[in-house]
């Protein structure tokens, strides 16, 4: 269980306290999706919660334990992949078991090479894939260093749209075999509906939306219940009663 | 397709090599029919190679090109090390970045071989000073190129090499030596040839051994055959320099090689 209460953040070089009071749970196991707008610190709460930065106030708490700084039992996946370009696939993969000198760290990169369906790829370098192998390499990476929670910031944005509905599916099949707990940031409403249990919104600071996605997987965009869910997530974080205010974005 | 077109040009390389030699030696031989310019300060080739053979014989070829790899091997190995360790102090230590940059870029304005005079008198004519201006020498690019290195490390690999369970010197090893060593060993190529220009001149001032001084010494003499011989042997031995590292380069950064060749594509 991953327990963030009360944080606050801001940086010396801004005025605006970026993060005020973000208060939320999250269960083991349990795949959620933070959405927001450009700018409102989501990327920010991702740092704090893998343990980069340290809060201006409030308490993280990862299954009992306070987090203090970067951990093996966080594991994250970048916007750009950040693999290493010296290593081949599998070495890229085996590298986090390696290094932490577990005596199955070939299993482990075995794995989830197959997991990610790439054992075909195994010795290439990354700079030979396309953005998409190479953002499933990122994943199979962190996976394989075997941690509780699996921190993912708009792993998926810099994708063509349709490597991006691929690898969302991908992901989806991947977290019902691991059972890791998952918190991805993105832009886009419906994936975040599309993909998560539960949808944390976060505007000005605060939480604004906390809410269970209902719907059975595989989930249809053009259900109605998925229709309602993104018109009303939408409605919150556009703050519909300034009407000079534009409409959100989404990213589909 | 695009193997065979690089063996082409390989085999133009080759050609246009021969060629050149060729040419040199026809001028030589007509040259010498018709009297053009004095034989004596263009020798031929094949005098050149004469040449070889008779310091070969003398037994002193081996000595003088023993003597110039030593001083070149010592300057580079010492200009090299220093260069990365300070380079590498100085692009993690802001202050002493601030300190060293300026004075750096102050010497580094003036050309090494305009130190050598004052090597002399600092240190003698001996060995000490001659490796001191081919440190002088390496020691600048290789600098450079390290900072550069350790400067374009990125942060996300250090991040993520930090939540993967690294410590400081796996993340030293995995992270920081490998996306700088690239950037070093294009240093220490730029600063070969620079190498070779420090050695001649160091040789060339105060010296009775080695390739620099037997061009001097051909100038004194007038033996213009020697002058070449010299010359020649430094071209073959930076040519072997320079080759060793590029094939240590290719070695060590296979995934560097393939992920271009696969962007050409
Ligand atoms: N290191 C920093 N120093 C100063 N300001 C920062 C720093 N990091 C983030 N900020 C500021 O904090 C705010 C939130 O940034 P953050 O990157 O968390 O937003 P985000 O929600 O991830 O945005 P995006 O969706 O564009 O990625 C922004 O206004 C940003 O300018
Ligand atoms: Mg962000």
């Amino acid at each position: 269980m991953l327990e963030v209460k009360g944080i606050r953040k801001s940086f010396a070089s801004s005025e605006v306290q970026v993060l005020k009071d973000i208060t939320f749970t999250i269960e083991t196991g349990e795949f959620v999706c933070l959405l927001g707008k450009s700018g409102c610190g989501k990327s920010t709460l991702l740092d704090l919660l893998a343990g980069y930065t340290k809060p201006d106030g409030g308490e993280l708490i990862l299954n009992g334990k306070e987090i203090k700084g970067p951990g093996i039992d966080r594991g994250l996946v970048f916007q750009e992949h950040a693999l290493y370009p010296w290593y081949t696939v599998y070495q890229n993969i085996s590298f986090g078991p390696k290094i932490q000198k577990k005596a199955n760290y070939m299993e482990l990169a075995d794995e989830y090479l197959d997991m990610i369906g790439m054992k075909k790829y195994k010795d290439y370098y990354p700079d030979s894939l396309s953005g998409g192998m190479k953002q499933r390499v990122g994943i199979a990476r962190a996976l394989a260093a075997e941690p509780d929670v699996l921190l993912m910031d708009e792993p998926f944005s810099a994708l063509d749209p349709s490597t991006r509905v691929k690898l969302r599916d991908d992901l989806v099949e991947i977290w019902k075999k691991t059972t890791k707990t998952i918190i991805f940031v993105t832009h886009s409403v419906p994936e975040a509906v599309y993909l998560a249990d539960r949808v944390i919104a976060m505007k000005d600071g605060t939480i604004q939306f906390n809410e269970k996605i209902n719907i059975e997987r595989k989930r249809d965009m053009n259900d109605p219940r998925f229709v309602d869910y993104v018109n009303r997530i939408e409605a919150f974080i556009s703050n519909r009663k300034k009407k000079e205010e534009k409409l959100v974005v989404t990213n589909d | 397709m695009k193997h065979h077109k690089r063996k082409r040009y390989k085999v133009i390389s080759v050609v246009s090599l021969i060629m050149f030699f060729v040419i040199w030696q026809i001028y030589a031989v007509l040259n010498a029919k018709m009297g053009w310019i004095n034989e004596a300060f263009l020798p031929a080739p094949t005098e050149v190679l004469v040449t070889f053979q008779k310091f070969f014989e003398e037994g002193t070829l081996f000595d003088h090109i023993g003597i110039s790899m030593i001083r070149i091997l010592k300057g580079f190995f010492v200009g090299s090390i220093v260069g990365v360790v300070v380079g590498y102090i100085m692009a993690k230590l802001p202050v002493f970045e601030s300190i060293l940059q300026p004075v750096i870029n102050i010497l580094g304005a003036i050309p090494p071989y305009a130190f050598m005079p004052l090597l002399i008198i600092w240190f003698g004519v001996g060995e000490f000073a001659k490796i001191v201006m081919i440190v002088l020498a390496t020691f600048i690019p290789v600098l450079a190129s390290t900072i550069q290195g350790v400067k374009s490390i990125d942060p996300l690999h250090i991040r993520s090499a930090r939540t993967l369970g690294c410590n400081e010197l796996q993340l030293f090893h995995h992270v920081i030596v490998k996306t700088s060593l690239p950037y070093i060993m294009a240093g220490m190529k730029t600063s070969i040839s620079l190498c070779f220009s420090a050695l001649v001149v160091a040789e060339m001032i105060g010296s009775d051994t080695g390739l620099g001084f037997i061009i001097v010494d051909g100038r004194n003499w007038f033996k213009v055959a020697n002058m070449f011989m010299a010359m020649t042997s430094i071209a073959i031995l930076q040519t072997v320099f320079q080759t060793i590292l590029t094939m240590i380069e290719r070695k060590l950064f296979k995934w560097k090689k393939e992920g271009l060749s696969s962007a050409i594509e």
